[in-house]
């Protein structure tokens, strides 16, 4: 007796079978029990492999999926800003080193010689009118508060500490954006 | 389902890239089961199936519905999949000798079927681990016929492969399934003295 082939099988499991075949199938089933048995069994296999529950991915793979596709839109200007952090760096760095270097007159103040050059005149001329202007700053700036007007400004010394430090910073920042990054630029090409 | 699926893409395409999550969450799942089928391990499948739902919706506007979304989708999955194999070496389109149809299959197998309960829970428990361990050449082409009910057209329109090949590979899926649970199913009968201490575990 000629058992079902295994194409034959499949066709018949799948219900994919020639109607001239079928008869001729149907009739071996009949007195064959191995091949009936192999017929439940590949029947039953369907029926509990295809009420398998599917493998979930972990819990938050849709919100990395749109992570990925759809970046939460970050504002105009928080786009600009972050794209030119390296200037603003810079500029705040230099008008903190001018500004350090100008509201401390004193650290201009160095002898060359003891006949006043005309360097030496020139600080001490600005010498002059930066006390003044900071006399009257600070006065008006009492008056608004309402506090009789102090004579002493000896904010000279704090604070230097922090603008050197934020200065550093600000250099490394500036050294990377227009030295460092533009030699790997170069370098890409 | 088809309507559903279009709906959200129609929206996707408009502009609501939000939509989208919507889709992944309808598909994740079956896709996923689609990977796990092929690459055996949670982590990687999950990794391309990332890269399968990006690059999905990168080609949403050149998608034409010749077929439906699913049908589309799990073409990207086994493409991705494929290639995330070939990277760890392991070949999925092997020789050619599967290519023929037909006439050279193997007997079917000499370890006969024991009248064995197809409905007990041990029965399931055998199916599910021996689908896990199918090899890849032949656990997502059973997949795709069996759990996510495609034809055979179907089949070879996600994995490229030819009808017969589609067949074959089937067939094999089913006669590796039957091997091994027929051999299990075997092991437990003639551990039958031996029940009550099998029920104590
Ligand atoms: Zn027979």
């Amino acid at each position: 007796m000629n058992h079902l082939s295994n194409n034959e099988l499949q066709s018949l499991i799948d219900g994919a079978i020639m109607n001239g075949e079928r008869s001729r199938l149907m009739a071996h089933l009949e007195e064959c029990d191995r091949c009936r048995r192999e017929i439940e069994f590949h029947r039953s296999v369907t029926r509990v492999a295809r009420a398998l529950p599917s493998v979930k991915p972990s819990a938050n793979f849709t919100e990395r999926v749109m992570t990925r596709i759809a970046p939460r839109e970050q504002s105009a200007w928080l786009r600009w800003t972050l794209n030119n952090l390296g200037n603003i760096f810079g500029m705040i760095f230099v008008l903190g080193v001018l500004g350090y270097f100008l509201t401390t007159p004193k650290l201009f103040t160095f002898q060359t010689s003891n006949e006043p050059s005309k360097l030496t005149e020139a600080l001490q001329t600005y010498h002059g009118l930066y006390d003044n202007a900071k006399t009257f700053i600070v006065g008006q700036a009492e008056k608004l508060k309402g506090n009789p007007p102090a004579v002493s400004a000896a904010t000279d010394e704090t604070g230097k500490i922090p603008v050197m430090v934020v200065s550093s910073l600000l250099l490394l920042v500036l050294l990377d954006r227009f030295v460092f990054q533009r030699i790997s630029r170069v370098r890409m090409r | 389902m088809h309507d559903k699926d279009q709906s959200i893409v129609d929206r996707v395409l408009a502009g609501e890239k939000r939509a989208y999550a919507e889709l992944v969450d309808r598909h994740k799942d079956k896709a996923m089961t689609l990977a796990m089928r092929m690459l055996k391990n949670r982590e990687d499948a999950e990794e391309a199936l990332q890269d399968v739902f990006v690059r999905a919706f990168h080609a949403l506007p050149r998608f034409e519905w010749k077929s439906s979304f699913s049908t589309w989708l799990y073409r990207i999955v086994f493409n991705v999949c494929a290639s995330a194999l070939a990277r760890r070496g392991e070949e999925l389109h092997r020789s050619i000798d599967e290519e023929t149809e037909g006439e050279t299959f193997d007997p079917p197998s000499d370890l006969l079927l024991p009248d064995a309960q197809y409905e007990s829970a041990e029965f399931a428990t055998m199916v599910r681990e021996e689908v896990e361990r199918l090899p890849s050449m032949y656990g997502p082409i059973f997949t795709l016929f069996v759990m996510q009910e495609m034809s055979y057209e179907e089949i070879v329109n996600v994995t490229g492969l030819s009808l017969s090949a589609v067949k074959v590979r089937l067939f094999r899926a089913r006669a590796l399934l039957r091997e091994a649970v027929a051999k299990r199913l075997a092991n437990d009968i003639a551990e039958l003295p031996k029940e009550g201490v099998q029920e104590s575990l």
